[in-house]
């Protein structure tokens, strides 16, 4: 008699508890969140870059672009050296961290892994007489 | 204003070196660490060197300088025209007393021996800039340590380079090295970049 009165109120419970494990971390944290985040979802083989100028290196009118995570540095410093219409003979460099210059045949997508943050990789640019 | 002091120099390049033993990027000390700019931080690597971009007609369009006039010099290889061919690299970073900056010297050799000649590591420049700057980028010089002729990089523009970055680098060999090395051939690997991480 006690039994059946019992068993409505408890049920309610065990589904609580049922739930309760759900909160454990999802078996993917590989996927990057940022990804999920941005708007448009067909940029996921691509990688936002913010690109920042220092010293005496001319403003890019656009900041913000999207590139292929396997896009190699070396690449995206002669877009930059394109866009601002550099003589041949100045050196364009690009650092993350404000202070180190990647490999030219580094990949976007390493950087990004190491030093990409908010679903972006800020990319500062100088221009120098380097030389001599 | 982008420059260091020996002792500086020095504790900077240990850091340099931590890193390189934790990858096994081969780095050492040479010399006498006690004596100003008496030691340098050396590694040896094989490598391909290769033209930049085949500037074709270069054998062709030169009727004039042909092999009459050849000196056979044995200490320097010829001109190579092969597209690529593994050499040894010595790369060197030293500091320079009069520029207070980190300075780098090199040598890169043939298979057989021959160190290659300066015209072909312009052209071989990764990155197309010594090509154009020439004498202004790269000469040769004698070593300030050992004594024997090498290949160096000018630092007459490294503490204008350095003092760009002054705030934001936390090791100015690094953030200087990652800069031009790449023009001769010397890639860091990006392990070294946590070394200038900003503390956040």
């Amino acid at each position: 008699m006690s039994d059946s009165p019992g068993t409505p109120v408890e049920t309610p419970e065990n589904v609580d508890t049922a739930e309760a494990p759900a909160e454990s971390i999802p078996p993917e944290p590989s996927s990057p969140a940022s990804v999920a985040d941005r708007p448009n979802e067909t940029n996921k083989h691509k990688i936002d870059i913010l690109l920042k100028a220092t010293g005496n290196a001319p403003i890019m009118k656009q900041k913000k672009w999207t590139v292929e995570k396997d896009k190699k540095i070396g690449s995206i410093i002669e877009f930059i050296k394109k866009y601002l219409k550099l003589e041949p003979s100045e050196s364009l460099f690009l650092y993350v961290n404000q202070a180190f210059a990647p490999a030219p045949d580094q990949i976007v997508r390493n950087l990004y892994d190491c030093y990409g943050s908010d679903g972006k990789l800020v990319l500062h640019y100088c221009k120098s007489q380097a030389w001599g | 204003m982008g420059t260091i002091s020996w002792d500086e120099f020095k504790a900077f390049a240990q850091s340099f070196l931590t890193v390189s033993d934790e990858i096994n990027d081969g780095w050492a000390w040479q010399g006498d660490q006690d004596q100003l700019a008496g030691a340098f931080i050396a590694k040896k690597i094989k490598q391909l060197l290769r033209k930049q971009r085949s500037l074709p007609a270069e054998d062709e369009t030169d009727p004039f300088e042909d092999t009459s006039c050849q000196t056979e010099d044995n200490h320097i290889a010829e001109e190579l025209n092969g597209s690529q061919q593994e050499c040894t690299w010595e790369y060197h970073i030293l500091y320079s007393p009069s520029y207070a900056t980190p300075v780098l010297f090199f040598n890169v050799f043939t298979s057989d021996g021959h160190l290659v000649p300066l015209e072909s590591l312009w052209k071989g420049g990764t990155q197309g800039a010594l090509q154009h700057l020439r004498w202004e980028a790269l000469s040769q010089q004698e070593h300030p340590v050992l004594r024997r002729p090498y290949y160096y990089l000018h630092p007459c523009k490294t503490a204008e380079l350095l003092n760009l970055h002054q705030g934001s680098s936390t090791n100015p060999i690094v953030t200087w090295l990652s800069s031009m090395g790449p023009a001769i051939g010397l890639h860091l690997d990006i392990a070294y970049g946590h070394l200038v991480q900003n503390q956040r």
